[in-house]
């Protein structure tokens, strides 16, 4: 059989978009580290800096800097059934959502900022790492190569308008064959490092296969917010916590209140599109994100409840809609940490004194607690309340 | 045989090796932990998300009731303590990459040390080829110059190959020859299971030899 002739969306993959990239955004050789090439910006390259400290970009002064874009609301961070990945890890995954629907992809720009949730750093948590964060992105659908080249460079004066200094940045450039469920295709990206933490990245995409089989130019620019303003400002990871970065410093450092602070984050984006905890799909990651809170909270004991709140405030500002009110997203974050509480107490007690018990774990903590005294001392409670 | 509880699964989709998954998780308690490394597989960060999603639904699937947890090691991770997981999962993916992280990061050592905690491990299609003898069974996959084919030799000297087809009995036997190691060749839904020195199969398991026999265990 014959292959089907290609459409005239259809960009050759061989393209050599690197050495494109090399000469046109004037990016020459900085250093090789493990094999890996860095660059530089070029002498002559235009860099309007601008000296702003601290930054405090918002989101209507990032979108205005790419108004050439339609602004469109974020997906939800719970994906439907059929996409890549269970919950939405970044925003060009707008792509799939927009090939779901009747109109499909055509030719478009697009500007987003999407709250995502990658759940490979849930146990890597670090100040500059999170689990959940705002993908600012850029999409640039069934587009050539120059319109990828101007948005990168677009992104360069975006970095400079807010004080980031030109030798400060390097690049790396990468042609890779990506795998994302069934759908296959190639990209070049480059991604923007500021003293060595990554801050952005651009990718051209040659040939999305969209669903009507036609394979389609794409170009994808995204940053995560909440980095780029701890690498530009110095503050803390998640700055709307700072009062609890300052109080709680003598007891831990920056890295592990952020560990607590982040499992609940994520929490939120998911139990406020109304997911409870469960064993499976959206309900078992928003159970792994609390076993994570639970544990890590042992030494300060954060209040839950002002963690829950201002998560809510940030990601409304950045424009996450929640499905259910905040009572309810309350809810449901305190009963599952209640049970992720209670389970943590019998696997202590059983660690620590040798001693199982089978208590129901999914009722609150209080009536757990009331049912543990019948069966152990108020001393061997007191012996592993102190331990978790 | 190295002590502990090894499962060597022949690779395949979660229905094809849910027998094989139903044992290995049967010996995991409520409340326990699993390190998942699937640095065999070339994806990108999405890609990686799919990749916690895929073992997300492998726990829903046999651990209705039971609380299961799991954490993710990739490339570039720092290396956990391995004491706080009961059993570690071995993804399948390129066999060449995946040895040569965990030579690297001086895994292979530990894994037999991890093992003699009475620990599991649970090695799938090339989780599985990299703890036999010798990786290359499935020379065709170094396709960056991997320096590593010596495999953790967990099975006194046996060599595995999955995704295991009767038509590919010659190449077998050609290539148990010029490794000078027994293969043995498991089939997708395949396995073998070795719980403190008592092997079960699930299917039918081949070993093929140096002197051209065929034999099945």
């Amino acid at each position: 059989m014959e292959n089907p002739p290609k459409t005239n969306t259809e960009k050759e993959p061989n393209l050599n978009m690197r050495a494109i990239l090399l000469s046109d955004i004037g990016l020459c050789m900085n250093r090789v580290v493990d094999e890996k090439e860095y660059f530089k910006l070029s002498e002559n390259f235009q860099y309007d800096y601008v000296e702003e400290t601290p930054v405090s970009f918002s989101p209507e002064n990032l979108i205005s800097f790419f108004e050439e874009g339609k602004l469109v609301p974020a997906d939800a961070v719970c994906r439907t059934a059929g996409d890549t990945t269970l919950f939405t890890t970044s925003g060009v995954q707008k792509l799939e959502t927009i090939d779901k629907s009747d109109r499909g992809l055509q030719k478009e720009n697009l500007v987003c900022s999407q709250p995502v949730i990658r759940s490979q750093f849930m146990d890597k948590i670090k100040e500059g790492t999170s689990s959940s964060f705002v993908n600012f992105s850029v999409e640039l659908i069934d587009c050539e190569p120059d319109d990828f080249i101007v948005a990168v460079n677009k992104m360069i004066s975006l970095f400079a308008k807010f004080g980031i200094k030109k030798d400060e940045l390097e690049f790396a450039i990468k042609d890779d064959s990506v795998k994302w469920g069934d759908k296959k295709f190639k990209n070049t990206s480059i991604k923007v490092y500021l003293n060595g933490v990554e801050i952005g990245e651009g990718v051209y995409i040659y040939d999305y296969p969209s669903l009507n089989s036609k394979q389609i130019a794409v170009t994808d620019i995204g940053f995560g917010i909440e980095r780029l303003l701890w690498c530009i400002n110095n503050n803390p990871y998640f700055s709307e916590f700072a009062d609890v970065y300052s109080d709680s410093n003598e007891k831990l450092g920056r890295d592990e209140i952020a560990g607590i602070i982040d499992p609940i984050r994520s929490m939120v984006l998911i139990a406020g599109e109304g997911v409870k905890g469960s064993n499976k799909n959206h309900g078992y990651r928003l159970r792994q994100f609390s076993k994570r809170f639970v544990n890590r909270n042992k030494v300060l004991g954060l209040d839950e409840k002002e963690i829950i709140r201002r998560s809510l405030d940030y990601w409304r500002r950045w424009g996450y809609i929640t499905k259910i009110d905040d009572n309810e997203i309350e809810e449901i974050i305190s009963l599952e940490n209640q049970r992720n509480y209670n389970m943590l107490f019998l696997k202590t007690l059983k660690d620590a004194l040798d001693v199982e018990l089978y208590v129901e774990i999914n009722q609150s903590s209080e009536s757990f607690l009331k049912q543990i005294r019948f069966s152990l001392s108020e001393e061997q409670v007191g012996a592993i309340l102190r331990l978790i | 045989m190295t002590k502990g509880k090894i499962f060597l699964s022949g690779g395949g989709d979660l229905k094809k090796s849910f027998e094989l998954d139903k044992e290995f998780f049967f010996y995991l308690k409520d409340g326990s932990k699993i390190l998942y490394i699937p640095i065999a597989l070339k994806r990108d960060t999405v890609g990686f998300e799919a990749c916690w999603d895929w073992f997300s639904s492998l726990i829903s699937i046999h651990c209705e009731g039971r609380d299961i947890d799991f954490g993710m090691l990739l490339e570039n991770d720092e290396i956990p303590d391995l004491s706080k997981y009961d059993a570690i999962y071995l993804g399948g993916g390129n066999t060449f990459k995946l040895l040569n992280f965990l030579y690297k990061n001086k895994l292979a050592k530990n894994f037999i040390d991890y093992l003699k905690n009475d620990k599991i491990i649970y090695g799938g299609s090339a989780g599985a080829v990299v703890l036999g003898k010798d990786i290359r069974t499935v020379e065709e996959e170094n396709d960056f110059d991997y320096e590593h084919y010596e495999g953790l030799d967990l099975f006194n000297g046996k060599s595995f190959l999955c995704h295991y087809e009767e038509n590919m009995d010659k190449h077998i036997f050609q290539v148990s020859k010029k490794i000078k190691t027994p293969i043995v060749s498991l089939k997708e839904g395949d396995g073998l299971i070795f719980v403190d020195g008592i092997i079960k199969k699930v299917g039918k398991i081949f070993v093929f030899n140096e002197d051209g026999t065929k034999i099945l265990i």
